[in-house]
């Protein structure tokens, strides 16, 4: 068996002028959680419909855990789960009869149903509310039985359009700690499509940034991170004033020095001890109070490489 | 292929009918009250020897397919579940003749359930007066032809709900598909009888079985080709776009 998942090579698709996927090309490997990030409109839900081989590519090529989109996509789909924009649950049917039926679709047997919707339903505390008809359930329960179903018949590989949008905070983070725990416990291939960053940098060993169709980068968050911005760090206290400024500008591997609400934030480009930078704030005679050095979030990276883009152009 | 049928057929039988599904209990009790039970004794022990009951549940097929069929993919997409299905491994045939088997098995059965009352309540009704029930050649007919009416209206349905947004769409295109099929029976007894071809003389040389067979057979062959352009129009990509 490949150790490649997912297999993109120039992919493309147009919707009439539109060019919603334009030459993607991409590797997923085996075992990986694969956050697909971009903002809306991007192509991501396009993308998926690609994977399962429910939409045709216009152009370029894909292969999903071996299999070819266009030709064999009973195959891929035999082998694959999905929770796609919609949770697709049947709201008049119960959260085990919705469970069941998708495990009769991959020819499961009793037995196996019965045992793998106790486990998958346990895992997410929904186990004793299998009897209540879907439009009862909560819509944060929805998505995770939603997932339930996706894993019904441990499928190597899911995909996942936005699993948490729409849900509150609260629902939101509890679902991300099942899809955590659920995906290491299975070993199972994801496929994850999000606009949201936290949610990537939580579960996403690797992530691909994608925006009008074409991917910007693709890395672990942290080297993203490391690519785009660098670190940043923000000093608080008092006396600092312009000159102070000017002459952290003027020191290598600092990008950028501003005031912040009174803080000063110096954004890095290389390693630079940050030590040095203190003893030059304080000789040029402010008093420094904290000293704080963050990592830029994904976020950071995601508008850092969208306006890149837009440079470009 | 066939147990993906069943399983299809069984998600539609068991959203349908028994969980919380459009049919509610009570209008089942209805069909039956009408169907088995009011217009039956109407017509009297004696007319129920002769079969004329029968008469009415050429309807029945219709009415009862009608509703579930045009929700069968109409209503799957309105309420955002047609993609995840198609999203998974059953084949194209499995989801479609589920979803015509389970409108037709549904209308089939509920014409069996109102048959068979009717007989319950007739022989109730008509205590003292023998055994009263249909004759049994009409009775095999009227089932024949009830499965042959479903399987129609389902080859309908389903045509008109694999394009419909929503399921209500659906029904109104489905309502007027029905009446247009059977406009012609209302309009040919009002026409001036010098349009209409001359029908044999004696109504004793017109061969009952004959006709029936006919139509049967014309049913059959048109069933069929619904199925079959149901089948050729039944496109992932174009059910997902739609
Ligand atoms: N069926 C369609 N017909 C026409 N255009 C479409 C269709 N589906 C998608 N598009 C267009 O393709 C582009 C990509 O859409 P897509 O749904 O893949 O984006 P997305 O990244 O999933 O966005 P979101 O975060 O909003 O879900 C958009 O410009 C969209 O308008
Ligand atoms: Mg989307």
């Amino acid at each position: 068996m490949s150790e490649i998942a997912i297999r993109i090579e120039a992919l493309s698709r147009d919707f009439g002028t539109i060019r919603a996927v334009d030459s993607l090309t991409l590797e997923v490997p085996r075992g990986t959680v694969f956050g697909f990030l971009g903002p809306n409109g991007a192509g991501k839900t396009t993308t998926i419909r690609m994977l399962l081989g429910l939409l045709a590519p216009t152009a370029g090529n894909a292969t999903v855990l071996g299999f070819d989109v266009r030709t064999q996509a009973g195959a891929i789909r035999e082998r694959s789960g999905a929770l796609l924009e919609h949770n697709g649950l049947y709201e008049r049917l119960n959260a085990e009869d919705n469970l069941d039926f998708y495990g009769r679709i991959y020819r499961m047997s009793g037995a196996d149903r019965q045992a793998r919707i106790r486990e998958l339903l346990t895992h997410l505390s929904l186990w004793d509310r299998r009897h209540e008809l879907v439009r009862d359930l909560s819509k944060g329960m929805r998505q995770k039985l939603a997932v339930a179903r996706a894993l019904i018949h441990q499928p190597p590989l899911i995909f996942l359009d936005e699993p948490t949008a729409g849900l509150d905070p609260v629902a939101a983070a509890s679902l991300r700690d099942d899809l955590a725990s659920l995906v290491q416990k299975e070993g199972v291939t994801v496929f994850l499509n999000t606009h949201n960053l936290p949610e990537a940098e939580k579960l996403c060993a690797q992530v691909g940034v994608i925006r009008d169709g074409k991917l910007l980068a693709v890395g672990h968050p942290d080297t993203l991170r490391a690519r785009t911005e660098g670190n940043r760090v923000t000093i608080s206290g008092s006396g600092f004033d312009d000159n102070i400024l000017t002459l952290l500008h003027a020191r290598p591997g600092v990008d950028r020095a501003q005031f912040v609400n009174g803080h000063i934030e110096i954004g890095l480009t290389g390693e630079v001890e940050v030590s040095s930078l203190v003893s030059l704030i304080v000789g040029a005679g402010g008093q420094i109070e904290e000293v704080r050095k963050d990592k830029a979030s994904l976020e950071d990276v995601f508008l850092a490489l969208v306006r890149e883009e837009q440079e470009v152009e | 292929m066939l147990v993906d049928i069943w399983t299809m057929l069984r998600k539609e039988l068991n959203e349908y009918l028994i969980q919380g599904g459009v049919r509610s209990k009570r209008s089942y009790l209805i069909y039956i009250l009408i169907f088995g039970i009011f217009l039956p004794l109407q017509s009297g022990a004696e007319g129920i020897r002769n079969g004329l009951p029968l008469l009415f549940f050429a309807w029945l097929p219709f009415l009862l397919v009608s509703g579930i069929i045009a929700d069968s993919f109409a209503g799957e997409r309105e309420r955002h579940t047609l993609e995840t299905l198609l999203a998974t491994r059953l084949p194209d045939q499995a989801i479609l003749f589920g979803k015509i088997l389970a409108a037709t098995l549904y209308g089939t059965g509920m014409v069996l359930v109102c048959l068979i009352t009717s007989i319950v309540a007739a022989n109730v009704a008509f205590r003292g007066e023998g055994f009263v029930s249909y004759p049994p050649l009409a009775l095999a007919g009227a089932l024949v032809g009830c499965l042959l009416a479903a399987g129609l209206a389902s080859g309908i349905g389903v045509l008109v709900s694999l394009r419909a947004p929503t399921a209500r769409q659906a029904q109104q295109t489905m309502s007027i598909a029905i009446i247009a099929l059977f406009l012609p029976f209302y309009i040919l007894p009002l026409l001036p009888p010098g349009l209409l071809p001359p029908i044999p003389v004696e109504p004793e040389a017109i061969n009952i079985v004959a006709i029936l067979l006919a139509v049967g057979s014309g049913l059959l062959v048109l069933d069929i080709v619904l199925i079959l352009v149901a089948r050729l129009r039944f496109k992932r990509e174009q059910l997902i776009l739609d």
